[in-house]
């Protein structure tokens, strides 16, 4: 195991710890954070085949674990997610930052319509309009910034070098 | 760079793996559907929940630590137009309380008259919240009491205002409450006023409303809830809550009706899981037996259909209502 994989677990963990013990307290107006969907989406977006799908499959098990929803919903949407962010970023990624942050949004906005469609499929308790208007549109939102900010700090550790004989300077990682 | 699903081995390994995740949490999802609450997926995540339980307390202690600073800097920051407020409200509440004062004396009054100490008495062990849900989806409690201080899936819960929720998970040391106030609950209850039933159900905003009562059935605003005990999972006569807000007339079919729970889960930090309800109607019969005479009292409760069924439809044959 290399050492960007063993960051990316440590973080996966470090993800599920703040969604348990930080997430209830940040909440804004009933709009709680949703780290693991925000960890999901960075990982998906910096690291790419089998790791990804492996690290975001269990985060999403996890969370549906801790949570009251039907176990295996987030991990099959996480995992989805992540097969379309690679095919995203091979379609539209240039390398600049501007294009990966709409990436980061678009998908965080999807996985929590996602998210919110299946459990009102699940669970004939939710209203449609309701799940989206109270919790996916808000979350989403909320996700949304903390997911930009996530990915700015965790690119700068688990970057792939860059190619070339000055791959390791400071102004080629950035 | 991403690798290209189809280019060689590590194309087709991540296909493949991607597949093998994707149907692991489909399947996941079928059986999590398909089976009872009492299924082996249902009792891992309930396991999981209490595995985490040391994390909750964390929380439980960040969320008190900020309701501390908050309060700490609202103290600090009252001005004079604050303190004016106050002192109007201290003015209306003395005027409320005098005129509850006046109520709870005719109260004691017909009480003495009725011969009725109280309407229940309830039996259960209190416990601290720990922490809360952690997705909007659910408005569940974690407290700090379990299957090991005899708490059990099914209970009730009690705030000092009155029902608050029903346990739905224990392990040895924490139970999980589910909150009124959840979308997925539901709470058999009675109009105190015309004894009317209905089910008071919760909401993703956390509003409550009253449902599956007669459209003709005139509701005000202000009128008490209380549980019926039908379907068996509270006790009766429970408060519930008050009627908020009545949207649309008596007779309309899209007619709304507002409830405003008794208690917030914001507003209180320690609750009461109800482990057995007497009815001091039955501790009056026993005194009617030893001391032979008729109880009045008694009497109104057993000979109206309306009495007996609000108090009795829980009944389980001896002491304990559920």
């Amino acid at each position: 195991m290399n050492m960007r994989i063993g960051i990316a677990i440590l973080g996966a963990l470090v993800a599920l710890v703040l969604q348990v013990v930080l997430a209830p307290n940040i909440a804004i107006a009933q709009t709680m954070p949703n780290f693991i969907i925000v960890y999901a989406v960075t990982i998906s977006m910096i690291l790419s085949g089998p790791p990804a799908y492996i690290i975001v499959f269990f985060l999403g098990l996890a969370s549906d674990l801790l949570g009251y929803g039907p176990v295996g919903s987030l991990s099959f949407i996480l995992l989805i997610s992540a097969a379309l962010i690679n095919l995203a970023q091979k379609t539209f990624g240039n390398g600049t930052l501007f294009v990966s942050c709409i990436i980061v949004v678009g998908f965080t906005i999807l996985i929590h319509f996602l998210h919110a469609a299946f459990m009102v499929a699940m669970t004939s308790t939710y209203s449609a309009i309701d799940a989206f208007r109270l919790i996916a549109i808000p979350e989403s939102l909320y996700d949304c910034v903390l997911a930009v900010l996530a990915y700015v700090l965790i690119h700068r550790l688990l970057a792939p070098p860059a190619q070339g004989p000055t791959a390791h300077t400071v102004g080629n990682l950035r | 760079m991403p690798s290209r699903f189809g280019q060689g081995s590590t194309g087709e390994r991540s296909a493949l793996v991607l597949t093998v995740l994707l149907v692991l949490s489909l399947a996941c999802v079928t059986l999590y559907a398909r089976e009872g609450e009492g299924g082996t997926i249902h009792a891992i995540q309930h396991s999981v929940s209490g595995l985490v339980s040391p994390l909750k307390v964390v929380s439980g202690g960040i969320s008190a630590g900020e309701e501390s600073i908050g309060k700490a800097i609202t103290d600090a920051t009252v001005d004079q137009n604050s303190i004016t407020a106050l002192r109007e409200q201290n003015q209306q509440l003395r005027q409320t309380i005098a005129e509850l004062e006046e109520y709870r004396q005719e109260a004691i009054r017909l009480e003495g008259l009725l011969d009725v100490k109280t309407t229940y008495n309830a039996q259960g062990i209190s416990g601290r919240i720990l922490s809360r849900s952690i997705d909007a989806w659910n408005r569940v409690l974690t407290i700090d009491v379990g299957s090991a201080d005899g708490v059990r899936a099914g209970l009730p819960v009690m705030a000092s205002s009155g029902l608050i929720g029903q346990v739905v998970a224990t392990t040895e040391h924490t139970a999980d409450i589910r909150l009124i106030q959840d979308s997925q609950s539901g709470v058999a209850v009675i109009i105190q006023s015309n004894r009317e039933e209905g089910i008071v159900v919760g909401s993703l905003e956390g509003l409550l409303y009253l449902e599956d009562i007669s459209d003709e059935i005139e509701v005000e605003p202000g009128e008490v809830l209380l549980t019926s005990g039908l379907g068996g999972g509270y006790y009766s006569g429970i408060m519930v809550g008050t009627v908020l807000k009545v949207e649309g007339e008596a007779g309309a079919t899209t007619r709304k009706i507002i409830v405003e729970p008794t208690g917030s889960d914001k507003v209180f930090e320690e609750v009461f899981v109800v482990t057995a309800m007497t009815s001091p109607y039955e501790e009056k019969d026993e005194e009617s037996d030893e001391e032979n005479q008729d109880d009045a009292l008694a009497g109104l409760y057993y000979t109206d259909d309306s009495y007996s069924t609000d108090y009795y439809s829980g009944y389980d044959g001896g002491q304990v209502y559920q």
